[in-house]
This record gives C-alpha cells, structure tokens and sequence, in this order.
C-alpha cells in the first residue's frame, strides 16, 4: 500500500504544536524542556499512596514501585492513528509528591524525614544547588532491554530475586515497575484495537493494525524489527519520564543499525518508512541521542542512518535533541548536513560535542581511552558511560557570584582590600564550598536508595538488578559525580573591574566601590560608577584582564574540584553550567562588581556576558571558552547565537563548520547553537503565543519560546540582540 | 623600522570582506568623502572625538578636565562647541559611560599584527585571514605595506578594500603583499561622481582598465558597488559599471551592496552635519539591478549572496 509519510507527518506536527500550546495555556510557563509530555483528561485524578503523613509524601523502593505501577494501571491512553508509534506520557511521578522545598519547585528534593540541615545554612550562604535526592541524570544502556524485553527483564527481576530474598522489597519494586509497563502496554493495544476497528481510512487502518502487532508483540518479547525496536524505547522513554523525568538516550544510530539493517535486507524496511518511524520517535519524546563519533577502537559510527536520523529531525522541525559527536575521524558529510539542517532549520538542531578533549579529558581521571569513548553526550551538558556510571550530572552547582559576594564584604569589613587578597579570601570561602558539596553529596548516596530508588534505570544498568543494589547505592561499576560552577563570567568581570579601575587607573576607591554596591547603583554617584565597572575589560573581548581573572578562576575551581575526593571517596568532576538557573542563583545576589545590579541574573554556563565585544565575535567567544575548559571529560558549552544575515551569505555553513572545527581543536566540549532573526524574537517577546513554532536552545536543551516566562524569554533576547 | 599606523577599528569574524573568516582593521584618512559613508569617522587620519548623546550621564567630568571650554552643561543639555576641540582626549577619558570616545588610535604594525593573528586557527581552518579597509588603506600605504608583509610572513591570506583612487603604481607597490584586492566602482558618470563623492572618477576608471592588463591577471579581483539612491540606483549605471568589467579574467564575482543610513548617526557624533536618511534600496530594487549586471557578468552578488545561490536557498528546501 503507498503510504503517506509526508501527510501524517505534517499532521502530527500539526498536532504537537496544539499540544504546545494546550500545555502553556494550562501549566503556565515552563522554563524547561518540552519533554514530549501531553496533558491529562480533565477529569483525570491520581492520588499517590504515602507513608510521611506529616508532609503527606512518600519515600523508599515499596511506595515508588507501588505508585508507579498504580499510575500505569490507570494512565490515559493516547493513541494517533497517524503515529508509527503508541502512547505519550503525561505525568512525572516525582512531582506527584505534594510537598514543596526552598530550594526546588518541582518537588525535586528528598523526602524531610532524610533531614540534611546542617548542611543548609552552608548551602544557602554559598548559592549552592546540592542535587541532594535528585534523581536520574546518568545514562541507561537500552541494549539490556533491546534484548531481553519487558518479559525478559521481568524474569532477570525475579531471578535475582530468588537469589538474594533479603533483598525482597527492592526486587518487589522492580517487579511492580515492569508490571505497570506492561500494563500500560496492553492496555494500549486494546485502544488501538478499537480505534483500528473503527478507522475507515485504509492507510491509516493498516497502520493501527500493524502498531497493534508491535505492541501486543512489545508486553513480553523483545523488538525483532526497526518499529518494534523504536516503539519499545518510546516505551521505556515514556516510563522513564513518568516516573522521575529521566532523559539521557543513546548513541542512536548504532543501537537502531541492527534492525535497520535486518529490515532493510529482508525487504521489510525502506528508508522512507525508517525517517518517518524515527521522526515519531522523535516526536514522542526530545530524549538527547548522540549520533556519529567513535566506537571504541576510534573508528567512525556514522552510517546511513545516521543520516536518516539527521533528516527525520529536520523534517519534523519539533524540539529535538541530536548531538553530533566530532572526532577527527567524522565522515565530514554528517558534519557538514548538521549544520546546514542547524542553519536551514534554525531550531537549535543539532548540537555539537567535541570528542579530543572530552575523551582526554576524561582519561585524566584514570579511565582508558575506550571507556571516555564510550562516554556519550546525553543531555543538557552530560556525559556518562550508558549503564555503567553514575553521574548526578547538571544537578549540582556552585554559585561561584554567591562565593564572591561572601568574600568581598568579609574583605571590606577586615580592611585592606585588595583583589588579591580577595581572591585568597574567595578560594578559602570556595573551598569550604566545594566541602559542603562534598558532604551533601556523600550525605545523598547513602540515604537516596532509601528516598527514591533508580527502579526504572536501575533496569537498564549493568549492575542493579544483578547486585540487588540501587544505582545510587553501589549498583552501578562507576561514580563520577558532576560538580558544576555557575557565575564564571560575572565573577571574572567583577575581579577584573576591581582590578583595572581601582588598582590599575586609581579611578575609584575601594570605599566607593562598596558604597555603590550598597546602593545598588541607585543614586547618580552610583550610577556613574556603575558605568566605569561595566566597561571595563571583559572576559571574552580577548586580552583583557577580564579574560586572565576568567582562565584564573577556572582553573582555581578546576582543581579544588577535581583534585579532591568527598570525604566518603568519590570522584568529583568538575564543569561550567548554569543550566537555566542564572535567574534563579542571580535572585540572591546583590549588586557585583561587574555592574551587575543587585538580583539581576548571573552570567550564563561559561559564556561571557553579552556586549563582551562590539563586534559580538564568536571567534573571540570561542577562543575565551575553549581557555576555561575544565579538562577533565565534563562540558563548558559554547553557547551560540548565530545571526540570522550571516547565515544567508553564501559560506554560511562552511563558516559555522569552521569555528565548529576551530573550537573544538581548541579544547572546547560542547556547542549549543541557536539561529534567530532579531525581529521574530523581538516580536515572540510581545506576543509569545502568536509564535507557537518558535524554538530556541535556552541551555542544554531546547524550549518552545512561547512556554517561557517573560525573564527566561528576555534572557533569550538579551543574547540573540547583543550579536 | 616599525612605521604607526592610525586605526579606528578592528572588527572579528568577519565574513563579508573576502573569503573565510576574517579580521578587519579600519584605517584612518580617505581621499573621497562619499555622502553616504558607514564610516566616517575615517576621513580623517587623526584621531577625532565622538559623542554619542544616548549615552551621557551629564555627570560633568568632561567640563572639569577640558583645556578649551568645548564641554558646557546647560541644565540637563550637554552642549559642545566643536570649533575650540584640539583632540586631546582627555574628555574621553574621564567619560564614565564611554559617550565620549576617541575614534582612532596609533598603532605600530607588530601591535596590529598582533591584534589581528588573534584568530589565526580560524584563518587556518576557513581559508580566512585579514583584510585592511577604511577609510581608504591607500591613504597610509606604507603603514599597510609593512602589516601585510608581516602577515604574509605569518602565512596569512591578505585582501585590501579600496576606492581605486590612487595611481596604479602604488598599487604596484604593494601588490606582492596582496592576496585579494577588492575595489569600489560607484559609477561611471564624472560628474555625479564629483558631486557624490567630492572627487573626479577619472583614475579610477584608468584603473579599472588596468586591472585587466597582464600584469594583474595573477591578483584575484572583486568589484562592488555600493547601491546608493538618487545615485547610482538605476539599471543604466549598473549595466554601464557591470560593462566595464567585463575584460577582467581575474574579477572573482561582483557584488552590490545596498546603502544603509549607518554613517548618519556617526556623522553626528563627529559634530558635522547629519544629513537625511536615504531610503533602503528593497530586495527587489537590487534584484533588478543585479540583474541588469548578470548580463554582463557571470558571477554578481547581492549584500553577500550569490544570485544564483541566492535563488535556489529561496527555492529548494534543504
């Protein structure tokens, strides 16, 4: 039968931008990742069952696979006639928990019987975002799954379950977890039946015909064919995501090849199907895949597929996160496709990671060369070895402004300042920082298991189910635990202003400087001042003072990071990223140095502050972030705003291919690219709804514009307007 | 020894001033004075002062260091007598919010060539390197002639933007510093050129010519015409521009390049008179123009895109 690809594509893009703005309409702004999720029926209601009456939560691996398996029992079913794929998921089990935190307003923190609050007071006075009981933010290994099935899981579950029975509650909970899947399979396939039995379109008949084989197939088997492979990951990304959020993919191209490859030589595939079953996979869910990069031994993954991923992204222009992954050894024609889809597209898709220094980095910490190629980019600014490692990834961050602000005022009320003795006082205030991180993060691995057990990636790791250990909990064969610093830029800006205006040109005193800050710029001597500390030399500009206090800074963070243990011993590896907490962390500190006015947002990930040049060159901004690189396997992005003329010009994309390039032979890690016309952005600004369509990559991920709150918007347009 | 130069800008990761990326530094002084110049604070070949009212705090600083009373504040309304200025700067730098600036700086050439290898990898990978614009370059010929030969020796792909308004022997002079040369055509009618840009057209088209001589066939050629209203604008001046090129084997494409008021407001922080504001030539006007060039040509280009490039991004989907 001549099916319709390009017809029911635009349909169900049609449809998800309905459910974009469906979603905005009814959660308000979301300042996150789109995630794929739809909304609930209205008369739709789950109560989660809970065992800390006082705050009316509930914690351990009983309730979280009994509530899970509860919710899948009763999911609302969705199902698209014009999909390749069944389902969508509509609720974040971890945000279920009804009581809130100061620190997180998604419910994202442990349960207060786990009471860590000797450690608050340390937090609070540093700007640190702990990531105590966080979940997820490491990468699963789809293989185990792809190959067992939910019923060969289910049987690994009870296998091991006979071999430790002291282990009861948490194979139980696994148990629970696989029933619910299951569940809510089968539960799908009755839907579909339905729907298929009253279809009168003949395409689209057959298709429901052939998603019911799939799935019915999916309860127990494990996926024979491309579609079953991709509905069956669709199945574990929906689960993932209902249960804690969870969001790391896959080195896509390789994990789908073999039944890509079966399909095609049986005669049961073509490449049109295969783009349009990626591209509802794609749809379903902006899971982050990594595509190209090396194997192991260093020899290049990209195949056939690994274009047809790239096309499927650039014909469902939807939210999607693909990361090209550059080796030396790239086929330069995916490259080159990915930026030219990033430039035609101009939907911040795909991203780049930059494979030498990630994987030198990474071998520094003691790992061999095979392993940090094996380490793939699976989210915002993760990295993780799939299966093996637990990263606590972009969940941890040191307000590095916050550490300052302490320093400077301690500074000012001793006397004698100067920037070298703050920057010693700011070290010592940083090292007990980076202690209290230290401590909050041995203070998690030992209670997490008991909070909020990893029941759904626990599943699809090496180690878990086998051990009958938690992931957080010594399940897992790696900990390399993610610590990131926030505020480089502000930071270095501030050193530097201090520095070149009161030390240097003898134009401000330190008195004046305090009492302008105390002030927050308000009165007219303030306001002068301000200006003075606003133009002076920037990080980014390129031989400024801004620009040594930043390499300083980095490098000072780097190794009161990296070279230390917690005191329990794990590894810390440091990183640059702000993720979209610049507003958030910003909101506590008062007035910098840097001109920065009192609660104002910090400066983004390792980016310098917009206005850093005239001329805005992302030359310039590439060479400044590549200096402060980490180097030790985790990212500081390069975060683009690619202006819209120079993209029409005829070397638009061998221009982008070259800083790409440039970048990366550099030392740089991750580039994270947007194309926005300044007036399109100017005018979303206004009337954000108008613009249903508009995508931009605010960090590590992308966000439909329109679903932000007017700060994270203006921060957007701050950036893209300053080019 | 190591000539200055004088400079008033230098602007990274260009990629509309020859191939690659670049890095372009500004000099100072040209012999023409087009009414419509993006830059004119290039005219001169000492440094000037500018002040950009949007950004005067009215804070007084600059009334209290100034040797010659140019500076007054008139209750909120910082007036300045242009005439006394003597360019000492020290206004400049005493300004808190940078409203008052010194447009051009003197340089020595290793510290431009300095400045300008910043982006060197950048070069290497795009096939970039540096380009010396203006003002017209040719006004500080031997300040130029010593930062390319030093860009050369770097490995550095070099291209000059000029009016085309000095004898051909200097041009002779520095060509075996010169990897690409750009060059102005901005109408064929003496006259209007005169009126336009202050000086005769004359050895600029003896130029033109003698670009297409056998000693320039090695030197890649690009000509551009900047499309200016009431100028220039019409389909017989290009045609008649386009005609006169048609000789040069070496002429790489020829681009058009729509007028933009940017110089307005620049001429008014240079305390001269700001004239008005031209309408932008539309999308279609230079279409048209650039067609009428096509005939003649077989490679034109519009604000950076090819024709035929241009017409296909419109047509095909990627």
């Amino acid at each position: 039968m001549e099916c319709n690809y390009e017809r029911r594509l635009q349909e169900l893009c049609r449809r998800k931008l309905e459910q974009t703005l469906a979603k905005k309409e009814h959660n308000g702004y979301m300042n996150e990742d789109d995630y794929g999720c739809v909304l609930p029926p209205e008369n739709f209601h789950f109560e989660p069952e809970f065992n800390d009456p006082e705050h009316h939560t509930f914690y351990g691996a009983r309730l979280w696979g009994r509530n899970f398996r509860r919710l899948m029992e009763r999911h609302p079913l969705y199902v698209d006639p014009n999909d390749a794929l069944a389902g969508r998921w509509m609720f974040i089990l971890q945000r279920l928990r009804p009581f809130t935190s100061a620190v997180s307003n998604s419910n994202m923190e442990m349960a207060p019987v786990f009471n860590y609050e000797w450690l608050k007071p340390t937090q609070e006075k540093y700007g640190i975002i702990p990531g105590i009981g966080k979940m997820h933010h490491f990468a699963p290994d789809y293989q185990i799954g792809l190959q067992l099935g939910f019923g060969g899981l289910l049987d690994k579950v009870r296998q091991y379950a006979r071999q430790y029975p002291e282990k009861a509650e948490f194979y139980q909970a696994e148990e629970d977890v696989l029933f619910g899947i299951r569940c809510w399979i089968s539960r799908t396939v009755d839907e579909i039946r339905r729907m298929e039995r009253e279809e009168t379109d003949e395409e689209l008949k057959e298709n429901l015909r052939k998603m019911a084989e799939v799935n019915e197939w999916l309860i127990d088997g494990p996926p024979r064919t491309f579609r079953e492979a991709c509905q069956f990951m669709a199945w574990v990304n929906m689960s993932n995501r209902t249960y804690n959020r969870a969001g790391a993919g896959c080195q896509l191209d390789e994990t789908l090849r073999p039944y890509y490859e079966r399909d095609c030589a049986a005669g049961i595939l073509d490449d049109a199907e295969a783009k349009f079953i990626i591209a509802c996979l794609l749809i379903n869910d902006p899971h982050y895949y990594q595509i190209g990069g090396p194997n192991p031994e260093g020899l290049d993954m990209t195949t056939p597929l690994s274009f047809l991923i790239l096309e499927a992204a650039h014909e469902t222009k939807v939210s999607v996160n693909l990361t090209i992954r550059v080796h030396d050894r790239l086929n330069p024609k995916l490259l080159r496709r990915g930026v030219e889809i990033l430039c035609a597209d101009q939907k911040g898709c795909p991203r780049f990671s930059g494979d030498n220094a990630l994987v030198s980095g990474f071998m520094r910490n003691g790992y061999t060369v095979q392993q940090a190629r094996s380490r793939i980019a699976v989210g915002c600014h993760w990295m993780s070895m799939p299966g093996l490692e637990y990263t606590l990834n972009d969940l941890i961050k040191i307000n590095l402004a916050k550490v300052f602000e302490v320093a400077f005022w301690e500074m000012m009320e001793q006397g004698a300042p100067s920037t070298e003795r703050l920057f010693a006082l700011y070290r010592h205030h940083l090292d007990l920082a980076v202690q209290c991180v230290a401590a909050g993060i041995d203070f998690h691995m030992k209670n997490q298991y008991r909070n909020a057990p990893e029941l759904m990636l626990n599943l699809f790791s090496h180690g878990p189910i086998e051990k009958g250990l938690d992931a957080s909990h010594g399940g897992m064969t790696y900990y390399n635990i993610c610590v990131d610093a926030a505020g480089l830029a502000t930071v270095a800006d501030s050193f530097a202003s201090l520095q070149q205006r009161i030390e240097q040109e003898k134009r401000l005193t330190w008195e004046a400087c305090a009492a302008a800050l105390r002030d927050n710029f308000q009165s007219s001597e303030a306001a002068l001042l301000q200006q003075l500390l606003k133009r002076a030399g920037h990080y980014g500009h390129g031989g400024t003072l801004g620009d040594e206090w930043a390499v300083r800074i980095a490098r000072d963070f780097t190794e009161r990071v990296a070279l230390h243990h917690t005191p329990d011993g794990y590894l810390m590896i440091p990183g640059f990223f702000s993720w979209a907490n610049t507003i958030m962390l910003g909101e506590n500190v008062g007035a910098t140095p840097n001109g920065r006015m009192a609660g104002k947002p910090i400066s983004h990930g390792a980016n310098p502050d917009p206005g850093f040049r005239k001329d805005g060159a992302l030359t310039a901004m590439s060479t400044a972030i590549a200096s402060v690189q980490p180097g030790y396997g985790n990212t500081a992005p390069f975060q683009v705003e690619l202006n819209p003329t120079l993209i029409c010009q005829d070397d638009a994309v061998s221009n982008v291919l070259s800083v790409i390039r440039t970048h990366f032979a550099q030392g740089g890690t991750l580039i994270n690219a947007n194309v926005i016309p300044k007036e399109e952005i100017l005018e979303a600004n206004q009337n954000p709804s108008a613009h249903p369509d508009l995508i931009v990559r605010v960090t590590g991920f992308t966000a439909y514009f329109a679903t932000l709150s007017p700060d994270f918007r203006q921060l957007v347009v701050d950036r893209v307007i300053n080019l | 020894m190591d000539c200055t130069g004088q400079i008033f800008d230098v602007e990274r990761f260009s990629t509309v001033d020859g191939p690659g990326i670049r890095t372009v530094a500004f000099l100072k002084g040209c012999n023409l004075h087009c009414d419509w110049c993006h830059n004119p604070e290039g005219y001169q070949t000492g440094p000037q002062l500018m002040y950009d009212e949007t950004q005067c705090m009215r804070c007084g600083g600059c009334v209290q260091v100034c040797p010659r009373q140019v500076h007054r504040l008139d209750g909120d309304t910082h007036r300045m007598d242009w005439k006394r200025c003597i360019a000492c700067f020290r206004c400049a730098a005493v300004c808190p919010g940078g409203a008052l600036k010194q447009a051009g700086k003197s340089w020595t050439a290793e510290e431009l060539c300095r400045e300008l290898l910043q982006d060197l990898p950048f070069f290497q990978e795009s096939g970039g390197g540096v380009t010396l614009s203006g003002g017209e370059v040719m006004c500080q010929q031997e300040f130029a002639g010593q930062v390319l030969r030093r860009l050369h020796r770097q490995g550095v792909h070099t291209a000059i933007e000029t009016n085309l308004c000095f004898p051909i022997e200097d041009y002779r002079k520095l060509r075996p510093e010169v990897d690409l040369m750009m060059f102005d055509l901005k109408s064929t009618q003496e006259e209007a050129h005169r009126r336009y840009t202050g000086v005769s057209n004359e050895q600029i088209l003896f130029n033109v010519k003698a670009l297409s001589g056998d000693d320039w066939r090695e030197m890649p050629l690009i000509a551009r015409t900047p499309v200016v209203p009431g100028f220039n604008d019409t389909e017989e001046e290009i045609s008649a521009i386009a005609a006169r090129l048609t000789e040069h084997r070496n002429l790489l494409y020829y681009e058009l390049l729509a007028y933009h008021p940017l110089g307005i407001n620049k001429k008014a922080q240079l305390g001269k008179e700001a004239g008005k504001a031209l309408p932008i030539p539309s999308k279609e006007r230079m279409e048209t123009l650039a067609a009428a060039a096509a005939r003649y040509l077989p490679h034109v280009k519009v604000n950076g895109v090819s024709r035929q490039e241009g017409a296909l991004k419109h047509g095909v989907q990627l």
